[in-house]
């Protein structure tokens, strides 16, 4: 049958029944099913084991986009010419790729289960951060009314699935997150230390009488107050027995948390998620920051570096937490950098058209998904096919070159466990990339 | 059996209870979400490196509002407050001082009383310090780092051995704060924020306006000698002496054979005493600065200086000690022209000032650049090439964005803020909109921003963020009101406060449309507000000083680049829980017994006394008065049969008093 895809969409929705159920069930676009490339009986529910996520996330704008998995082999991209970050064969699973040495060298069983997606993020300013974060606006409020960022969209369907203390995301850096409008606090690894200090002995007897009395206090002021003043007893009650459900091992890993370096931020993103605080931990890892003045790129050759070992650090602590099975690590930036080669003492300026956002974690079907094609006077992801994952030029993909950052936050909630169905209500627009999904 | 129930005392038959914590049974499983509309503002303290280059301003003017990024969750019905609760709430935003008994009769009695009560508390020194710290914060002059600072002395970005006195960051960050006060002590109209030309200063900071005003890569050479002085200096030589010759004489032989330099961020330092030589960081001369030059306040008006019009030396440090006026080549003018700002603020060649005028923007007018708005420039000069062509989406923010940068172009170094050697070529104007004029200078950049009608609105706004942790509606006749009172009182900054924070707006007292579209809010104590309050109320400072302190880790108010909207988190967290729980026990242990204490555990009753009236702010005629001074009583009365020591038990009580809802909240 041949069926232009427009057609198709548009009589098979819901109104061919079976086609637009099942699709609705397994989160596999309508087109694919219709079409045969993927096989229905291989299209289970994939709703496996709810992930939390470590987001690391920046509005610096880092040329994490120049030297990954599907960068290289195209024609006046310019990658970091260092010998340290020289261009080295790499497996992605199954898939042959070639990235910056750094990337090589990681350990294979992390790489097995990452993907390296090319895609936009459509804004060209580090203000548009937050735009960013909320998908340009696609990603939703619970109640369908208003935007909200895609930390919050996940945090919030997650932590009923992970069963965390709070819904709301947490920034270990300066990641400007707000949870349904709200603005966060971003707290540093210094002032975790700090908070969680223990207590023993007589200190401790007397914390727990002053509980008591404050609970006590909040009974009797909640029979007179006004609807906000009863709202703020009740989550400054809760907050106050959050923090006391909280596990002695869990303070010492604290107390060792002794600045805010890239590596303190892992060690108190895996307390914290030992802790099931929240579902989203934000961190930033440098990867060359803001270099429009880099030149030799050496920032964007020390902090790829520096980043990709911080990466792998993340993991292996993940690892040793025992929660690698339960845990993706993802990154957002504002933007991707230029890729071509602009000479002299110039690094690279901002990209709003290409931007790799890295997901691993275990239903993760590694590989890399997209390409960059030329753009204007540099280069920009192209279109992807949902199905293969492959990139598609002149925007004749499926998932067009507009859609991709929608796409691509899809997958990730996929792979974070999440049923399609809450994804179709809270993110406008897109579709997952299946190819990147495991189990399919 | 160690513990009593407050309920039994409040008229319930007499029961104890096991110390079994978490026992509170008002909790739901999960807080729901208050659905407020607090906007999409971030936090940007920290690291301000990787954000300085190559962005354009205004991408995101559309995202500021509530109506962006709202939770989608309906707001609850409003219930009015209370008398106490609003007073208290008042009186801690505006002083931090507890509510008195007198006052609290006063409202209950006539509630239009409230506003004379206001006005009284704007003309204590404790609202002077809030506003100091209000306008810090509002004209965004908080984030000075080595770096920021000594490139606009420099010319680059490397700090080399820039070892300025900490004082002079002080200065550097308080002289607007301050000047913006005297506008409002001086009931001048609040508009001259743009264009006052009259700053408060000390010696030190006209010392650094001075060396930043010329050319970085010039300089004259000076000389640091005790030993080895030049040919007709020696150590008897008078400060005349020094200064004409630009010799200094240093009482140490640190400096042996001498110190040589043309670099100001060299020399700069040294007249505050420090010299980049073991044993020379710190000393006393008779013609470099001393203490007294970081700490003469006083007003300075700035004088713009023609081509052949002489300046005083920026080492002549008796003369600029007892000057009045302060010529300088660089026409600062208004909040937007302080070293303070432009280090917050960074731009660089590829954003050429079009951040540094945005957030001018911001501050001033609660508006950021957008492409929707049709005010058409007087003419497109200074339009970029890469933002010229009218069909793509960067020319409506750019057609008026790049005009009006160059009021800041043409008198800096886009990268570091320094001087230029000669001013740019360059025609600025103004066209924001639908207010458009042109103009030589930043004098008519404040000018034009004072004239604008969105002022008047954006510090209404302003004050009610600072109230309420949210913005007011600006379609509700009460904001009108008061907006348009501020005009007709000719911008007297402290008649807005009286009248917003006398308005049902603030006090939540009766019903207006804000509260029908933002749910009115109890908020958390943020971190200025507490410190404030707490320093006030004990009579102690420094309670919050220290980068190690947690009291850092409390959340406070800050602006992101880009937003009109303030990032203020509002509700309580596990973190903002054990935030409070570590300061309060922090600060318990550096009050109580400590000398000149009103928390002495040798009185325990009236030390008890102090901590609900004055830290809690519950006085006697507080309905919630009885119940808080029994709560503290049997509090101590437990704690005493776990120890004997006094002092552990007032701490404890102390504790117990600074987590309370009555200071852990704004509004209760």
């Amino acid at each position: 049958m041949n069926i232009s895809r427009r057609n198709m969409l548009k009589t098979a929705l819901f109104g061919s029944g079976f086609v637009g159920l099942r699709s609705m069930v397994t989160g596999i676009p309508i087109a694919a099913l219709i079409g045969g490339r993927i096989d229905d009986a291989m299209a289970e529910d994939i709703t496996e084991e709810p992930q939390s996520l470590v987001l690391f996330t920046s509005q610096a704008g880092d040329p994490f986009n120049a030297n990954t998995p599907g960068c290289y082999g195209v024609s006046g991209v310019y990658n970091n010419p260092a010998a340290s970050m020289a261009p080295t064969q790499m497996m992605l699973g199954d898939v042959q790729t070639t990235a910056a040495k750094p990337w090589a060298e990681v350990p294979q069983r992390f790489l097995d289960r990452t993907t390296f997606i090319h895609h936009r993020t459509y804004f060209n300013t580090h203000p548009a951060y937050t735009k960013v974060l909320t998908l340009a606006g696609s990603a939703k409020s619970a109640g369908g009314n208003g935007a909200d960022q895609i930390g919050s969209v996940l945090s919030s369907e997650l932590a009923p699935l992970v069963d965390t203390l709070q819904s709301e995301p947490l920034a270990l850096s300066n990641a400007e997150l707000s949870f349904q409008g709200r603005a966060l606090q971003s707290l540093r690894p210094s002032m975790l230390r700090q908070m969680f200090a223990p207590l023993g002995g007589v200190e401790l007897d007397l914390q727990l009488l002053r509980d008591q009395t404050l609970d006590d206090m909040n009974v009797l002021l909640k029979e007179q107050g006004t609807h906000a003043q009863r709202a703020w007893l009740d989550r400054h009650a809760l907050s106050r027995e959050q923090v006391r459900a909280i596990d002695e091992t869990l303070l010492e890993r604290f107390a060792m948390l002794e600045d805010d370096s890239p590596m303190n931020q892992v060690r108190a993103a895996v307390t914290l998620i030992l802790m099931k605080v929240t579902p989203v931990i934000a961190i930033q890892i440098p990867f060359g920051g803001d270099n429009h003045k880099d030149a030799g790129l050496v920032k964007e050759r020390d902090e790829t570096i520096s980043g990709v070992a911080t990466w792998q650090f993340l993991l292996e602590e993940l690892e040793t937490a025992g929660l690698q099975d339960k845990v993706t690590v993802a990154n957002l930036n504002v933007f991707g950098r230029t890729l071509r080669n602009q000479g002299g003492s110039k690094g690279r300026d901002h990209n709003l058209n290409h931007h790799v956002m890295s997901i691993c974690g275990k239903h993760v079907k590694a590989g890399v998904v997209g390409g960059i094609e030329p753009s204007g006077n540099d280069y920009g992801a192209m279109s992807i096919d949902s199905v293969t994952g492959q990139g598609v030029p002149g925007d004749m993909g499926d998932i067009v070159r507009d859609l991709t950052l929608q796409s691509a936050a899809h997958t990730l909630g996929r792979v974070l466990g999440l049923p399609q169905e809450r994804l179709d209500e809270r993110i406008e627009g897109g579709t997952p990339i299946l190819s990147a999904i495991g189990g399919l | 059996m160690l513990r009593r129930s407050l309920r039994s005392v409040s008229g319930s038959s007499l029961a104890l209870l096991l110390a079994v914590p978490g026992c509170y049974s008002g909790l739901s499983a999960s807080p729901e979400a208050d659905g407020l509309s607090a906007g999409e503002a971030g936090d940007e303290e920290g690291d301000e490196e990787g954000d300085e280059a190559g962005e354009d301003a205004g991408d995101d003017a559309g995202d500021d509002g509530a109506g962006d990024d709202d939770g989608g969750e309906p707001v609850a019905p409003f219930q009015p407050s209370d008398p106490e609760s609003y007073a208290r709430k008042v009186k801690l935003l505006l002083t931090g001082e507890p509510v008195s008994e007198v006052e609290l009769d006063a409202i209950r009695t006539d509630p239009e009383s409230l506003q004379d009560l206001v006005r009284g508390w704007t003309e204590t020194d404790a609202f002077r310090v809030k506003m100091l710290d209000f306008f810090t914060v509002t004209f965004h002059q908080e984030q000075i780092t080595k770096a920021n600072i000594v490139s606009q002395l420099r010319g680059d970005d490397a700090t080399g051995n820039f070892n300025p006195r900490n004082e002079l960051y002080t200065n550097l960050t308080e002289s607007f704060a301050r000047t913006a006060w005297g506008i409002v002590e001086q009931g001048r109209p609040f508009t001259e924020v743009a264009t006052t030309r009259r700053w408060m200063m000390t010696t030190a900071m006209m010392s650094f306006l001075v060396a930043a005003d010329d050319d970085p890569t010039k300089g004259q050479q000076h000389t640091f000698y005790h030993n080895s002085p030049p040919a007709g200096m020696g150590a008897g030589s008078s400060v005349a002496q020094q200064v004409a010759n630009r010799a200094w004489y240093v009482p140490s032989n640190c400096v042996d054979p001498s110190y040589t330099s043309n670099r100001r961020f060299f020399v700069l330092p040294a007249l505050m005493g420090r010299l980049p030589a073991a044993g020379c960081d710190n000393f006393d001369a008779n013609a470099v600065m001393n203490n007294g030059d970081f700490s003469d306040w006083r007003e300075v008006e700035l004088v713009t200086l023609g081509p052949d019009d002489d300046k005083t030396p920026y080492w002549d440090i008796p003369a600029l000690r007892n000057a009045a006026t302060l010529g300088l080549e660089i026409p600062r003018t208004g909040f937007f022209s302080t070293p303070a700002f432009l280090a917050k603020w960074r731009s660089n060649e590829d954003n050429s000032f079009r951040v540094t005028t945005n957030q001018a923007l911001i501050v001033a007018l609660g508006q950021s650049f957008d492409d929707e708005d049709g005010t058409l420039p007087l003419d497109e000069s200074g339009l970029s090439d890469d933002h010229a062509d009218p069909t793509t989406v960067c020319y409506g923010c750019h057609k008026n964005l790049d005009p009006m940068r160059d009021f800041f172009l043409k008198e800096f170094d886009p990268d570091f803020y320094s001087a230029l050697d000669e001013k740019a070529d360059v025609q600025p104007s103004f066209s924001f909109f639908g207010e458009v004029s042109e103009g030589e200078d930043l004098t008519d950049f404040g000018q034009a921003i004072a004239a604008h009608p969105f002022f008047a609105g954006a510090w209404v706004q302003k004050l009610c963020f600072l109230a309420n942790s949210q913005e007011c509606n600006p379609d509700d006749p009460e904001f009108e009101r008061i907006r348009e009172g501020f005009i007709a009182s000719g911008y007297d900054f402290r008649e807005l406060v009286i009248e917003l924070f006398s308005s049902p707006l603030v006090t939540g007292a009766a019903r207006t449309m804000t509260h029908d579209t933002n749910e009115f809010l109890v908020s958390i104590n943020r971190k200025a507000h507490m410190c404030h309050t707490l320093e006030t109320r004990l009579s102690m400072t420094g309670l919050c000083n220290g980068n190690n302190n947690v009291a850092q880790a409390a959340p406070e108010d800050a602006w992101s680049r880009g937003s009109a909207t303030p990032f203020q988190p509002a509700t309580s967290s596990l973190f903002y829980a054990a935030t409070m729980d570590a300061f309060c026990d922090r600060v318990a242990k550096a009050v109580v017994d400590e000398a000149d204490s009103p928390l002495q555990s040798t009185d325990m009753e009236g030390s008890l006394r102090f901590l609900v009236e004055v830290v809690m702010d519950l006085p006697p005629g507080d309905s919630r008065h009885y119940m808080a001074r029994t709560a503290l009583e049997d509090h101590v009365e437990d704690a005493t049969l776990l120890t004997q020591n006094n002092r552990i038990v007032l701490e404890s009580a102390f504790t117990l008093a600074c987590t309370s809802p009555f200071f852990t909240s704004v509004g209760y």
